[in-house]
């Protein structure tokens, strides 16, 4: 992640600072969203642990519950993706398991020169992250 | 099997990494970790020592000669990999022993991601790995010493999730739970008919023009950002 930052640099919309001499706006591109299943569940840093396992919870149990369901986490929140896995098969007293899958996802970062004088153009950086994938079901028979 | 053990809390408040035990008690907020670490310092209280406790290797059936990467928060990757992958590519008439054909990667707490990365990484260069990805809990006791008078000491228990993952070179059970082919069209993949996993050996377009002198963290392909 990008550290580095100095304060002229800082405009409300960027979320990242760069750190280039030419001046530049960083913006992160959102990766590419996926067509959802109903039991398909992405994690995040920014809605409450709690509520995000209880919804996992909701998913499984119940009249109408999946057999499985498949929690997503990208980045920081591969951390937490394994918490809530681990946390439901806790609770289930060991019906459930786990399968976990790895991949990379590739993202990538819009770079806009802050002022529409300067010499620049938008450019744009890849950069490759880490994201996991645990399948967590009812093990037949 | 309670795995909320904790023999002494911290001033009262929940470590950051129990998310176990606060799911289950009344409504606290989980205290960010830094927020833990300044009130752990303010009170005057040092992390002295950190030992993980041994749990038994989660992969049945796998030959004890094996090599095994343990992943900390502070390793490198750059260190990581050179090591795994001189021993892994090292094929001149090693190709019949078990140790060059299975690596295990295994980390937990914040080293997970990058032990996650460290294996993608592994699977691009050397490609046709066979995976078995793992989960547990695994315990961790920790010392903390308070900075003045140092009369009083603490330890911690915690249980934090860790990730444990088998890549080989021969083909694994298909059928046991974590398992993943090196082909990166899996049925998981196919229904959404996206392709965002890189095909191992092929390249990104180079497309970015600002000098590797003016940015610090300039990654050209082949970077990994975490």
């Amino acid at each position: 992640m990008l550290a580095h930052c100095t304060d002229d640099r800082k405009t409300p919309e960027c979320s990242t600072k760069s750190m280039d001499p030419v001046e530049y706006t960083l913006r992160k591109r959102l990766p590419r969203k996926l067509p959802k299943r109903r039991n398909d569940v992405y994690i995040n840093m920014k809605t409450d642990f709690k509520a995000q396992l209880a919804r996992c919870q909701k998913l499984l149990d119940g009249g109408a519950g999946h057999k499985e369901i498949c929690i997503h986490g990208l980045g920081l929140a591969i951390n937490r993706a394994i918490n809530i896995a681990l946390q439901l098969q806790a609770f289930s007293q060991g019906a459930l398991q786990l399968a976990a899958n790895t991949s990379t996802v590739e993202l990538v970062d819009d770079l806009e020169p802050e002022d529409p004088d300067e010499a620049g153009e938008p450019l744009t950086r890849t950069r490759n992250n880490s994201a996991i994938h645990i399948k967590v079901f009812y093990p037949n028979a | 099997m309670d795995l909320r053990d904790e023999c002494v809390t911290f001033k009262g408040e929940k470590a950051p990494a129990d998310h176990i035990s606060s799911a289950l008690l009344a409504p606290k907020p989980l205290p960010s970790p830094s927020t833990a670490l300044k009130q752990g310092l303010a009170a005057g209280f040092k992390k002295v020592l950190r030992t993980e406790e041994d749990s038994p290797s989660p992969f049945p059936g796998v030959l004890p000669g094996i090599l095994e990467m343990r992943v900390k928060e502070g390793s490198k990757i750059r260190n990581l990999m050179g090591f795994a992958m001189a021993r892994m590519q090292s094929e001149s008439g090693d190709s019949g022993r078990a140790g060059l054909r299975q690596v295990v990667f295994a980390g937990s707490g914040r080293a997970v991601t990058k032990t996650i990365t460290c294996a993608e990484i592994m699977k691009r260069k050397v490609g046709g790995l066979y995976q078995l990805t793992k989960l547990q809990y695994k315990g961790v006791q920790e010392v903390w010493e308070s900075q003045e008078g140092g009369e009083s000491e603490m330890t911690v228990h915690r249980t934090v999730p860790s990730i444990s993952i088998l890549l080989s070179k021969d083909p694994l059970d298909p059928l046991e739970p974590g398992y993943q082919p090196p082909e990166t069209q899996y049925a998981l993949w196919e229904e959404r008919g996206g392709a965002d996993v890189l095909q191992p050996g092929e390249k990104r377009p180079f497309k970015n023009n600002i000098s590797e002198t003016h940015s610090k963290r300039f990654c050209p392909q082949g970077g990994v950002t975490l």
